[in-house]
Order: C-alpha cells, then sequence, then structure tokens
C-alpha cells in the first residue's frame, strides 16, 4: 500500500526560530517518514534552518528521537538545537 | 523511582527566581548546597540588560525531573531543588538555582556538578541576550 502524505509542523525555538523568523515550519511528509527524511525535507522547505537543522536533535512528542525514529501523523515535532540553560 | 521523585522538585517559574527554598531540618543532610546562576552586566564585552529565556514545555520539567532523580539515586542524595527562569531575567537576577541536600559534603558537590553538564547538554532552554544598545 501507499503510503500517504501528511501535514507536519516543526516547532522552533532560541536560534533556529530566529533564523526561520517563525516559531513553526509546516510540510508534507510521507506517513512514517524517519527524523532523518524529515531533516532533509525540512531544509528543502526552509533552507535559513539548515545551519540550526545540521547540529539540532527532534524530539517527537516531547522525547528526543533517532535519526531512523519514523513519524506519525499528529505527533508533537520540535526542532532542538544547542540549548542554554542555566 | 515513585520515592526518587518525592524527593525532587523542579519549578519553572516567570521571570527573575524569589528567594531560595529553606534549609532542610530532618536531621540526615549534612550538607546543604545551593548554587545561583546570576545574569552577569556584560557578554562578550557589551552592555546587557537581561537575558530572555525561552523553554519547550513540559519537555523541559521532565527532563530538568529525570535529571534530578538520576543524580539523586547515583549520589544517595536526600533532595534536589531545580527552579528556572523563563520569560525575561535582568542583570544581577537569580536565573537559575540548584539546592541539593545530601548527607555528606563530596556527594552533594559532585552531583551539583554533574547536573548542571547534563542540563547544558539536552534540556530544551535557551537563552538570549537583551542588549542595553544595539550592537553595532
Amino acid at each position: 500500500m501507499d503510503r500517504y502524505r501528511m501535514l507536519a509542523e516543526v516547532k522552533l525555538f532560541g536560534p533556529a526560530a530566529k533564523a526561520a523568523g517563525a516559531d513553526a515550519v509546516r510540510l508534507e511528509l510521507t506517513a512514517g517518514a524517519t527524523c532523518a527524511e524529515l531533516r532533509e525535507a525540512l531544509v528543502a522547505e526552509c533552507p535559513a534552518l539548515a545551519h540550526a537543522v545540521s547540529w539540532g536533535r527532534f524530539a517527537l512528542n516531547g522525547r528526543f528521537a533517532d535519526e531512523d525514529g519514523s513519524i506519525c501523523d499528529g505527533d508533537e515535532i520540535a526542532l532542538i538545537t544547542l540549548v542554554g540553560g542555566g | 523511582m515513585h520515592k526518587t521523585l518525592e524527593n525532587v522538585l523542579v519549578v519553572m517559574t516567570q521571570g527573575p527566581l524569589d528567594a531560595a527554598p529553606a534549609r532542610p531540618n530532618d536531621g540526615i543532610t549534612g550538607a546543604w548546597i545551593v548554587f545561583e546562576g546570576i545574569v552577569r552586566m556584560q557578554e562578550d564585552g557589551l552592555d546587557l540588560c537581561a537575558l530572555q529565556y525561552t523553554a519547550y514545555e513540559p519537555m523541559a520539567q521532565r527532563v530538568l525531573t529525570e535529571i534530578a532523580a538520576d543524580v539523586l539515586e547515583r549520589h544517595g542524595l536526600q533532595r534536589i531543588v531545580v527552579e528556572h527562569a523563563r520569560g525575561e531575567a535582568p542583570v544581577g537576577s537569580c536565573s537559575f538555582r540548584l539546592s541539593i541536600a545530601s548527607a555528606h559534603r563530596k556527594a552533594a558537590i559532585q552531583a551539583m556538578d554533574q547536573f548542571i553538564d547534563r542540563m547544558k547538554q539536552s534540556v530544551p532552554i535557551w537563552k538570549e541576550p537583551v542588549w542595553a544598545a544595539a550592537p553595532a
């Protein structure tokens, strides 16, 4: 069965939000896409995020995800770039 | 882990932090260490008004809790209280406080360092300088 396309929103914070000029980017993904595929799709959708995406990690539903972690329709996605608490 | 979580408190506060939590008086704690992060007046030689903190919540709260619980267990601590500002923290104010209660000094000091190192690697909190004058 063909994998359907889904609409995903990637939340942005700190330097990534500044680079994109937005708190989130919406893009289309194939259902079940991996974080590695999301990385490519996000840069294609918003080239200004290339640097942040190359350094950052994705969180799915509030937990860090592996590169081969697959994304489901409705998942909360966040790009976590270099953090600076404290 | 349930017992551990009872001894961990994580608080995210809008704006700078208030006074430190009270020192424990439980007859077990022999060391009570409080670290406070204070906003400096300069960053890279430029004058600051404040630091602006953004957090991805509730992930930030959950990761802080997980690190605190792990550090508490590893070092056999009595209690950890983590407080972090979000929003604007002016120069001179306290934006982060870590309070650790332990039976002994050495464990508390090691735990303090370990917690802060781990926090700076993985807790989704970002800070941005608010400059006193726009950089040239």
